[in-house]
């Protein structure tokens, strides 16, 4: 297959919007990381479990009330700002000044029991993968297989909407951080949280507000995965939490519009190698993923040269 | 080795060595239960060297792991024996660990981030070398469970004293110092660099060497091994519960680990609910117990005896 120009744009513009995704994905990650150095490995469990409300609801609530399923994003996001809100509280507010490796393993022990949970199901709604390997997807066919055309390219609409999401709220989220008093405590916080203390700064309401905007974001992530993505209960290590930690590095961490920069880096690449990929002879095909072998690669190789990441301030040096 | 635990530690060792000969030919197929315990005290005591004693968080050493495996696979593959196996991924992991080197100066947290990546990065390179992401080994080249146990207890045994009589040398003074204040041992003239590489040499050897091990235990290796995270995190969760840059403390936790997830999944046979369970347990210890088992009784003996007054 020879590779045209209308192909390679095409590329372009589905790695844009995978990005998106990407950046909206990695921000409350990366927002938790950099104020209360908690790594939260439970991030691809929290946005599989808000992937899992959204399909329940498609499922139980739409053919009965009638309400478009794309709205539970907006539950979804609620719902764990309620969950991250109480993570946070109940237990890593109660080991964070320990050291790094207790708020670590918390979040490690929490991310096995929601695949648990996602995998048995939560009281009376349906397991996720019964099948095992084979995911689920919101029920709602207008989202998850119309193409908007625009010319000779076509934007799947689900994709669209993530990258709309992120373009818009990422943003925001940078404005709150820079312009208003409690998002330059959230930042003063995370530069230095003595001082910020001793500057008169509630460091427990501000990285419980952290935390809370962090899952909140996982939240509105994980609504638009059910529709974009076929869910299984492991998606969230085997295939979230590896591109959410390349962006946040790539990104910078702590730096939003980095994190929004590095999401459509990571996008495109993975999309145009994949285009590569589909175009060598078959003698050349590989059974690995190219996609991925190459992203990592320019990874690793920005990383040697720019280990604070492209965006970054120049802390992890 | 004066101290109670390190004397329980021999006794235990020697009451493994004679354990075998007490079974009958029969009895001993129940031996291979047996080889994860060794395959997690040396996982867990090479995570310490790098993670305990250097204070370097390592969040992938399932990237050593799985290659271990994978090395340990394609050289039984070739038709050497087991034991070259063992030490031919032992090597790679060790290369590895030489591969590492560049990201020691990141800050810790930064550190432990971008080893969480290496698993990741690790993983496409080795299926694209080896053009498969799945490396099953023929039933004729895997150990005997009496076989797999003496040369699981051998791995855990080296592992043990290696680990111990490392610290006892000049390299394991370095490496304290480092974990405890890395620019005040840099300005004593300890070289940083090397005793970090020496550090991460040694514990990618181990891990790998474990890793091949493993292979005889399940028979197989998938790719997706390397973004395992329970292979990169259980082993932190064991140093933790025992002890957390001690070099008994690994051996004690593992062995608490693997016989709770013994126990615990006999008591539910084909149910998933050990898991829950353990993820249950994982977040109590973490809570509750966040310095380990060991450090929280002496606190608690701290705390009973009282101040003497002048």
């Amino acid at each position: 297959m020879a590779l045209g120009t209308v192909e390679f744009v095409q590329a372009l513009v589905n790695g844009l919007l995978q990005g998106g995704f990407f950046a909206l994905s990695a921000a409350g990650f990366s927002l938790i990381f950099g104020v209360q150095k908690v790594l939260n490995v439970a991030h691809g469990a929290f946005i599989v479990l808000a992937a899992f409300a959204t399909i329940q609801f498609s499922i139980l609530v739409t053919p009965v009330l009638h309400i478009d399923p794309l709205l539970s994003i907006f539950t979804d996001s609620l719902m764990l700002a309620l969950v991250g809100g109480s993570v946070y509280l109940l237990l890593i507010y109660r080991i964070e000044r320990t050291g790094f490796e207790a708020p670590l393993l918390a979040t490690f022990g929490l991310s096995i029991l929601l695949e648990y949970l996602a995998s048995n199901g939560i009281g009376p709604f349906p397991a996720l993968d019964p099948s095992h390997g084979i995911g689920a997807q919101a029920q709602h066919q207008s989202y998850s297989s119309t193409a908007i055309q625009i010319g000779p390219f076509f934007l799947q609409e689900a994709q669209a909407l993530a990258f709309v999401m992120a373009v818009v709220v990422l943003p925001i989220l940078q404005l709150f951080l820079s312009r208003t008093y409690r998002g330059r405590a959230i930042r003063a916080t995370s530069q230095d949280w003595e001082a910020a203390e001793f500057s008169g700064i509630n460091t427990k309401a501000v990285r419980l507000l952290s935390f809370i905007t962090g899952s909140a974001l996982a939240g509105l992530a994980g609504g638009l995965f059910a529709f974009t993505n076929s869910v299984t209960a492991t998606a969230g290590d085997e295939v979230l939490l590896p591109v959410i930690l390349v962006v946040v590095i790539l990104g910078g961490i702590g730096s939003i519009l980095g994190t929004l920069a590095a999401g459509f880096l990571v996008g495109v690449i993975m999309s145009v190698s994949s285009l590569i990929a589909l175009t060598l002879p078959s003698q050349f095909q590989f059974h690995a993923d190219l996609a991925s072998l190459l992203t990592f690669l320019i990874f690793i190789v920005i990383l040697m040269v720019r280990p604070r990441g492209l965006f970054g301030h120049g802390i992890a040096e | 080795m004066r101290n109670p635990s390190q004397i329980t530690l021999l006794i235990s060792l020697f009451f493994a060595t004679v354990y075998p000969l007490t079974l009958s030919t029969e009895g001993s197929r129940v031996l291979s239960v047996y080889a994860v315990y060794f395959m997690w005290i040396s996982l867990a005591e090479s995570w310490n060297l790098v993670g305990g004693y250097a204070g370097l968080l390592n969040l992938g050493i399932s990237a050593f792991f799985a290659l271990g495996g994978v090395v340990g696979a394609l050289a039984l593959f070739d038709g050497f024996p087991f034991i070259i196996s063992l030490l031919l991924a032992g090597f790679a992991g060790a290369i590895l660990g030489v591969a590492l080197i560049p990201t020691f100066r990141l800050k810790s947290f930064y550190f432990a981030i971008a080893t969480l990546v290496v698993p990741l990065i690790v993983k496409p390179m080795v299926e694209f070398l080896g053009n498969r992401a799945d490396f099953t080994v023929p039933q004729t080249v895997i150990l005997t469970p009496i076989g797999l146990y003496y040369s699981g207890l051998v791995l855990a045994g080296i592992t043990i004293f290696g680990a111990y009589f490392l610290m006892q040398s000049r390299v394991g003074f370095a490496l304290r110092a480092l974990g405890d204040d890395e620019l005040a041992s840099s300005s004593l003239g300890i070289n940083v660099l090397l005793y970090k590489s020496i550090a991460v040499l040694t514990s990618g050897f181990i891990a790998s060497a474990a890793g091949a091990y493993y292979l005889q235990i399940i028979g197989t290796i998938n790719t997706t091994l390397f973004q395992n995270l329970n292979f990169s995190l259980f082993p932190i969760f064991m140093v933790i519960i025992g002890g957390i840059g001690t070099f008994e403390g690994p051996v004690l936790g593992a062995v608490v680990f693997s016989l709770i997830n013994y126990y615990v999944t006999s008591q539910f046979p084909g149910s998933t609910v050990d898991t829950f369970i353990l993820s249950l347990m994982i977040i109590g210890v973490a809570v509750l117990l966040p310095r380990g088992l060991v450090s929280s009784l002496h606190e608690l003996r701290k705390r009973r005896t009282p101040i003497p007054v002048k």
